[in-house]
């Protein structure tokens, strides 16, 4: 039988749902391996019974949680889908102010009206079967992973850095050619390098490593010209959750 | 120096013409030039003569690929019928010529040769090599202050390994055919005629000259690496490389003579079948070292870059008498974090004299 797949969305732009809706020739052969039951961006119809859930965007609110509970309970398999899943990701900028200040910043004197706090990524309070980083995620990837999960067997995304794959493009290196700040080295690659490909620093949108080299890298950007604001800003734009952990764990060693 | 089967002459303004003329004998892989801003060149299939660069500082990557590509299938697998087939082991391919390959890179090809033959011979890489022609082009100086080739004595050409070596003699590139193969290459192409004598002296000339060019830039003794390297194994000068490091894995994967590589899955759409590749790796890489069982032999970036260091000059020199660091200087100029081979084994050198005093 195939597998029933449902997609849900939290605090996010949706552009992860739209990535996998723009697989277009190759969606038609992925339904002969899987049935979709849950996707607002295609399908009106709804069930409530499935055995692979994406779940995209960040936890910000109270009331999502009990929700995210009832999916993990029904799914077999639980994908964190795009990085606001994974790792709050962009969301994660305004957790670097006190929630009502962010508040105030954007909804005014109708901030009481919305309930929104700090985003969190979603293993934060659930357990996470599969990642699927980025913003947007990879779509092949995707389709890897639907490839596994169809067949029951483990999806492994290699532990490479973006650099690898800038590397084995042939591409120049933008950092060394031009000192443009690029967090390549330290990024979790599987996106063969798409952004220094077309001239664009990595800005780390598939997540910092687990064993990165935080402070050599904030080391070498400096000798590449940054300033620590810089620095921190490039590491905050998708990763303000991990760095925070990460400074605050270098500091107490 | 071997004496060349035959020598022939070639006037700059025709090197078009062969260019093209190889194009039809072969599929062309030659260096371009790919950044605007300061010199940056890579090894890319020729389908325009004009992209020919033969005036480059060294590559980006090494001329490898056009040997051992980036991803190659292995075996497709039948997960209904159980069974797998492996693919070709001597792939039928067009001859290959890689063109205008500076002599340090030649003598890397010579060492993976050997590598691959060694053991288990990887008969895919070794019959790739085989129908892949070398055009070798002879340097006249450092490509620029991180190689240190002449340290290693690749400035030189080995004594096999190229088909033809090209020397650049002022309005013209003197040729040296060295083997059978490179007579087919010259073939009786009217703008590559024989040399006069007035160009095998130039030729001399020339290559007196390149000698003086090339500055000694390690002045330790090179055979002694590797016991330089076991003297050093604990030395801090590792845990300095180490806190650097970003484990980036650029100075593998630009290494000529590096050869790891990752064995993937992939499934076909039906997931009835599918198949196994292998793909260039890096041991500079967290993972690389993870076995089963969440066990990592090499956890550190301290640990990771000795062990680069030393299957450059202390492993292949012990095994096979030959080093695996050609002095290409790719890795220096690929590292971000400016971890610079030269001065990795300048310190060898140097720290291990001070052991010896001590
Ligand atoms: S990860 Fe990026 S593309 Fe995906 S939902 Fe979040 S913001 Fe949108
Ligand atoms: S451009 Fe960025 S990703 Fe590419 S090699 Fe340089 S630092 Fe790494
Ligand atoms: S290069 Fe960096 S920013 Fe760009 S897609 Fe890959 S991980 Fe994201
Ligand atoms: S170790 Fe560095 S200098 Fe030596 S051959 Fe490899 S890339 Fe070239
Ligand atoms: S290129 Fe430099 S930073 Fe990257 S792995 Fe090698 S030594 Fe480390």
């Amino acid at each position: 039988m195939k597998p029933k797949v449902a997609f849900f969305s939290f605090s996010s732009c949706e552009g992860c749902q739209l990535q996998a809706l723009n697989l277009e020739d190759q969606l038609l052969s992925l339904l002969d391996i899987i049935e979709i039951v849950n996707f607002r961006e295609a399908i009106d119809d709804k069930l409530e019974n499935y055995d692979i859930a994406f779940v995209e965007g960040s936890i910000s609110r109270y009331s999502d949680i009990p929700e995210l509970i009832k999916i993990r309970n029904t799914a077999k398999v639980l994908v964190a889908f795009g990085s606001c899943s994974s790792q709050a990701g962009i969301n994660a900028i305004r957790n670097r102010l006190r929630p009502e200040e962010a508040n105030a910043m954007v909804y005014g004197d109708r901030a009481a009206w919305v309930e929104t706090g700090h985003a969190k990524g979603i293993d934060e309070f659930v357990k996470v079967d599969y990642y699927l980083n980025g913003c947007p995620m990879d779509r092949r990837e995707f389709i890897r992973l639907v490839k596994a999960a169809a067949s029951g067997i483990p999806f492994i995304i290699p532990k490479l850095p973006v650099c690898t794959e800038c590397k084995l493009r042939g591409n120049v290196c933008i950092l060394e050619d031009r000192n443009t700040l690029c967090l390549g080295a330290v990024t979790l690659g599987g996106c063969n390098a798409i952004c220094p490909a077309y001239g664009h620093p990595c800005v780390g949108c598939r997540g910092i490593l687990p064993d990165a080299n935080i402070e050599g890298m904030a080391e070498l950007l400096r000798h590449h010209g940054a300033s620590d604001l810089e620095i921190e800003h490039l590491y905050a734009m998708y990763n303000y959750g991990r760095i925070s952990l990460l400074t605050a764990r270098a500091a107490s060693r | 120096m071997v004496e060349a089967m035959e020598y022939r002459v070639l006037l700059k303004k025709d090197i078009r013409v062969w260019v093209e003329w190889l194009m039809g004998k072969g599929e062309l892989h030659a260096p371009v030039a790919k950044s605007a801003s300061h010199p940056q060149y890579q090894f890319e299939k020729i389908s325009q003569p004009d992209t020919v660069c033969l005036d480059y500082a060294t590559t980006i990557l090494p001329p490898k690929q056009c040997v051992q590509p980036v991803r190659e299938t292995l075996i497709r697998f039948d997960r209904v019928a159980n069974q797998f087939t492996l693919s070709d082991q001597v792939p039928e391919r067009r001859l290959h010529i890689i063109f205008g390959i500076h002599t340090c890179d030649i003598h890397a090809f010579n060492f993976l040769n050997t590598v691959m033959r060694d053991g288990n011979a990887d008969t895919q890489f070794l019959a790739r090599s085989a129908n892949t022609a070398i055009i070798g082009l002879r340097c006249r100086q450092h490509c620029d202050d991180k190689s240190f080739c002449e340290s290693m004595g690749t400035n030189e050409p080995p004594d096999t390994g190229y088909d033809i070596l090209m020397t650049d003699i002022g309005d013209r590139y003197f040729l040296e055919l060295a083997t059978e193969r490179a007579a087919k290459l010259v073939d009786d192409l009217s703008c590559i005629p024989h040399t006069g004598d007035e160009d095998v002296v130039k030729w001399r000339q020339m290559l007196a000259d390149s000698k003086k060019n090339f500055d000694r830039r390690l002045s330790i003794n090179i055979e002694e690496l590797p016991a330089y390297c076991e003297a050093n194994y604990h030395s801090p000068m590792w845990d300095v490389i180490g806190k650097k490091c970003v484990a980036c894995g650029s100075c593998t994967l630009v290494c000529p003579t590096c050869y790891c590589f990752d064995i993937r899955d992939e499934l076909d759409m039906s997931l009835q079948g599918g198949e196994r590749y292998r793909v260039w790796d890096s041991c500079q890489l967290g993972e690389f070292a993870a076995v089963a069982g969440g066990v990592n032999f090499r956890r550190d970036r301290r640990d990771r870059q000795r062990h680069r260091v030393h299957r450059k000059v202390k492993y292949p020199k012990e095994r096979y008498n030959l080093f695996a660091c050609v002095g290409c200087g790719r890795c220096s100029r690929a590292c971000i974090a400016d971890i610079q081979m030269l001065d990795i084994l300048r310190q060898l050198g140097a720290k291990s004299h001070e052991f010896q005093r001590t």
